[in-house]
């Protein structure tokens, strides 16, 4: 695959989303950067603001298998991961696979599901794969999980570890539409829109081409410069006095993918700090955890966060 | 006046106070030297005047086809003529559709006009509230600063100038991709110093381009970053030719808007230019006096323009050695103010010669215009007033003037005549029809009037219709001076008193006016807002106060003094114990820490360690809890206090 070709499909996947989606541009293409990136993306954002629908426009539009997961109290891992099932005509045990093995993955309300269950998924994001009964077994390709929390209610909910946290690539906030495009969004469904039917979305990929998408994206020139700076905006989350926990290296390796795939989207080879800056508050915000004394100053980690890309210089001429 | 009474009078007494004749005013010569004047020197009036042709010039239209070559002067003539009948007159509903547009037309300049200064102001509000927000939002200096990943801003410190220089030599060197950046840097700064974007450390390549506001510039610059960020990042060879249109970029970038300026002002000053040919030059308004004062040097006498306005002359009494003030009033109107001085200065011992129609003369004066149909007005020179020759304190006796024998005549284009109300006057010129008087000179106070009822005489296009100059001059030889101060057109308006006067009568009242509309409008949008008074903000982490206010309520409350001594020794084990990890030499000794770093004795530490870990372990109330909970507080307090 060519960058030509990369950026072609990159719009047609967005275009195809967005037929559907309207006025959600940043979840949107965050979701497909993600894809792409081999991440998984963690969704915040009120009830009915159509985060599901992004998920199923996202499946549909990329020909992945789609699977969805409703997140409760009761829910065990055996219900993600499957397991084995005593046959009693053969008499041996089969295993029955579940949910998880799907190609991309709606795990929505995670928090309401016991740490136990929201483990199941930890060796799944991070190495693709699951194991049941000692067994290991690998999932399909690609493998996406878009995970959906709702900020507002705590209560019989289960907040999601930091190690949990740290394997999705970013967390995207989805705030109320503005007037306009609530307007645009309750025409649509007066004139007939059925969110729950979308076969109208043709498949602008295939996961094959997403393979592809993503091999193309490893590619892409990374200059040294770029990699300081990614590793100093993510260093300055350790010692920002207002943060108790900062990013890991692994945020460093996130923020270099999801730039890369932004470099490609945009049909060039190399990444610059234009591919860099606008993923960084996504990919570090659930990765920080803020002081108790500024979480009660009202400090949020995004207005943290963009202090420290005010407060590092972008790469530059030394001349 | 008739003739026979204004003789009378002029014989009995009048003349006895007139000024002193000149003698060196020649009528007999003064043909011949107009002449020379208009063929040494250039008095473009008659060959090129300036058009269109004022209604006083084409008052003088008569002598144009009199004066020899004045071919140019009759072709504006004509030309002014033709124009007002050329105009269409509005009537009817055109008139009040001509009134609408000429409304909206006025309106569309004022829109113009507010769109021009909103293109100004804008982007300096926008300028200022940006660095209002940015000095704001600016990150605290930081104690343990982090190296920068590279070399950050020190092209964007430099002078765009410098900057393209340097990269030029840059270039000279092979060295390409350094001076690509540098390129890029010298457009940056140059932008930066239009307010077309903001220049800041964290700001990437592609922001500058999104928030460059120069609409014109963005093209240029979105290609120099897009090679320079191929260079930079995607290891692109900077070739010759990706350098030399980088440079071709910068340079239209730093330079374009001083080229653009300069062009502009070649244009304006093309404009200035052309309108420079039709701007006024000596000499070419057939009514101006710039011939007469020519003239009046060829005869000798001293001519200079007058140095202050006429509304400042200064009231020093009668002075032989002063000049003459000439003022025509046609070119020359007196407002109120300089009039009444004026006539003030005349009073005190000036001498005023006064042209032009009598009705804008001063009022104190008594003159007024007379009717008269004739064209053709003998003047008589003035040879000698007398005994009394030179004195010029008005008190001396009445004696008889000498006049020249020989009378010259004028011939004019509008016949002209003034009385004055007084009967003190002295007749210089009578038309040859009517016998009335054209020219009189009166005492007013211990100064001369000396009022001629038409400025003809007096004009270029007067004057150099042949025979007109020799009566020009016998008429100034009633002036009584050699001496001569020819008042400017301006010189009739009194000085501003006021700035706010000044600004009103240089058209600005308008201005003025919109201008404190628009500070009102202004306040009223925002500085209402902005100087209502504002609620204190309230002190950082109140609801933690409060809540601290409120858990002491409630322990004293339900007299829990030792459970909340006992919670109390419980954080400050923890804080203390933090800081014991760093202090190995403590051997985990909490109340010797305490000791050492509050500076207390040991045994009161101890003692207070101890009563305070005893309510930890839930024992029963002792009663001096609180007493323990204040002493342990105060020890604990110096130690963080040491800390930070």
């Amino acid at each position: 695959m060519d960058a030509i070709r990369f950026q072609q499909t990159f719009e047609r996947i967005r275009l195809q989303v967005a037929r559907v989606v309207v006025g959600q541009e940043e979840l949107v293409a965050g979701v497909i950067v993600a894809a792409i990136a081999k991440g998984h993306v963690l969704i915040e954002g009120a009830p009915g603001l159509g985060k599901t629908l992004v998920a199923r426009a996202l499946a549909a539009a990329s020909g992945c298998a789609f699977k969805r997961i409703q997140f409760t109290p009761d829910l065990m891992p055996s219900d993600i991961t499957g397991s084995s099932v005593y046959s009693r005509e053969t008499g041996k045990f089969t295993f029955v696979a579940g949910p998880i093995f799907a190609q991309l993955l709606l795990a929505d309300e995670i928090n309401r599901a016991p740490a136990k269950t929201q483990s199941a998924l930890l060796e799944a994001m991070q190495d693709h794969q699951v194991t049941v009964d000692g067994t290991s077994r690998a999932l399909p390709s690609p493998f996406v999980v878009l995970a959906t929390q709702n900020p507002v209610e705590s209560q019989g909910t289960y907040p999601l570890p930091e190690a949990q946290l740290d394997r999705f690539l970013f967390k995207l906030t989805v705030s109320d539409p503005p007037p306009e495009v609530e307007r645009t969004i309750v025409r649509h469904h007066a004139d007939g829109f059925d969110p729950t039917d979308l076969s109208a979305l043709v498949p602008a990929t295939s996961p094959a081409e997403i393979a592809e998408m993503q091999s193309h994206a490893r590619g892409v020139r990374v200059d040294d410069a770029i990699v300081a700076y990614i590793v100093e905006l993510v260093r300055r989350t350790r010692d920002d006095r207002a943060i108790e926990l900062g990013a890991s290296p692994r945020a460093s390796i996130a923020l270099l993918k999801a730039a890369q795939v932004i470099a490609a989207a945009e049909g060039r080879e190399f990444v610059t700090p234009d591919d860099v800056k606008p993923m960084v508050a996504a990919v570090l915000r659930h990765r920080v955890m803020l002081h108790p004394d500024a979480q009660l100053q009202g400090t949020s980690p995004d207005e943290r966060i963009d202090e420290i890309v005010r407060a590092v210089p972008v790469p530059r001429l030394a001349a | 006046m008739r003739r026979s009474a204004a003789g009378a009078l002029a014989v009995g007494c009048i003349l006895a106070v007139s000024p002193v004749a000149s003698a060196a005013l020649d009528p007999q010569r003064a043909q011949a030297d107009v002449q020379d004047a208009t063929r040494e020197q250039s008095f473009p009036f008659c060959s090129a005047p300036h058009e269109p042709l004022s209604r006083r010039a084409l008052a003088l239209c008569a002598h144009a086809g009199e004066i020899p070559g004045c071919d140019g002067f009759a072709a504006a003539c004509a030309k002014g003529r033709e124009t007002p009948e050329q105009r269409p007159a509005l009537s009817g509903p055109w008139a009040t559709i001509g009134g609408i547009l000429n409304v909206l037309a006025q309106a569309v300049v004022w829109i113009v006009v507010l769109a021009l200064l909103l293109a100004v102001i804008v982007p300096i509000v926008r300028a200022l509230r940006g660095r209002r927000v940015e000095t704001k939002r600016a990150p605290e200096p930081r104690a343990t600063a982090v190296a920068a990943p590279v070399e950050a801003d020190a092209p964007l410190a430099s002078d765009e100038e410098e900057l393209l220089r340097r990269a030029a030599e840059l270039a000279a060197r092979g060295e390409n991709a350094a001076a690509l950046e540098l390129y890029l840097a010298a457009s940056l700064r140059a932008l930066s110093k239009r307010g077309a974007l903001r220049l800041a450390p964290h700001r990437t390549n592609g922001e500058y381009v999104r928030a460059c506001s120069d609409a014109i510039a963005r093209p240029a610059l979105r290609d120099i970053v897009r090679d320079v960020d191929r260079v930079k990042f995607g290891a692109a060879p900077a070739g010759a030719g990706i350098l030399e249109a980088a440079g071709r970029r910068a340079f239209a970038i730093v330079r374009g808007l001083p080229i653009a300026l300069l062009l502009a002002s070649l244009a304006l000053c093309a404009g200035c230019e052309g309108y420079a040919d039709k701007a006024r030059r000596p000499g070419d308004d057939p009514a101006g006096l710039e011939l007469l004062g020519e003239l009046l040097r060829r005869e000798g006498a001293r001519v200079e323009p007058l140095a202050t306005s006429l509304a400042s002359l200064p009231l020093t009494g009668p002075d032989a050695a002063a000049p003459a003030v000439i003022v025509d009033v046609e070119r020359t109107p007196l407002d109120e103010d300089t009039a009444g001085h004026v006539v003030a200065w005349v009073e005190a011992g000036g001498r005023l010669v006064l042209a032009g129609d009598p009705a804008r003369w001063p009022a104190a004066f008594g003159a007024s215009p007379a009717a008269t149909g004739a064209h053709r007005v003998t003047v008589r020179a003035l040879v000698s007033r007398g005994a009394d020759d030179g004195d010029d304190d008005g008190d001396s006796e009445a004696s008889t003037p000498e006049y020249a024998a020989d009378e010259q005549h004028a011939e004019l284009a509008e016949g002209a005549a003034v009385t004055f109300r007084d009967a003190a006057e002295r007749a210089a010129w009578f038309d040859d029809q009517t016998q009335y008087a054209g020219g009189l000179v009166r005492g007013a106070g211990r100064g001369y009037v000396f009022g001629v009822a038409t400025d003809e005489l007096l004009t270029n296009a007067g004057l150099a219709r042949p025979g007109n100059a020799a009566a020009a001059v016998a008429l100034f030889s009633h002036a009584g001076r050699m001496s001569f101060a020819i008042a400017d057109p301006d010189d009739g308006v009194a000085p501003p008193s006021t700035p706010l006067a000044a600004m009103l009568r240089a058209g600005l009242g308008p201005g003025l006016l919109h201008a404190f509309v628009a500070c009102v409008v202004l306040f009223l949008a925002a500085g209402v807002r902005l100087a209502r008074p504002k609620p204190a903000p309230p002190p950082l982490r109140r609801a933690f106060a409060e809540h601290v206010d409120a858990v002491g309520a409630l322990y004293a409350r339900t007299r829990s003094a030792a459970h909340a001594l006992a919670a109390y020794a419980q954080f400050a084990d923890e804080r203390l114990r933090e800081r014991l990890s760093r202090q190995p030499s403590q051997g985990g000794n909490v109340a010797a820490f305490l000791a050492a770093r509050a500076g207390v004795p040991l045994e009161r530490s101890q003692r207070v360690w101890a009563r305070a870990v005893e309510a930890r372990g839930g024992g029963p109330p002792q009663g001096d809890e609180l007493a323990v909970l204040a002493e342990l507080r105060a020890m604990v307090s110096a130690v963080m206090a040491k800390d930070t």
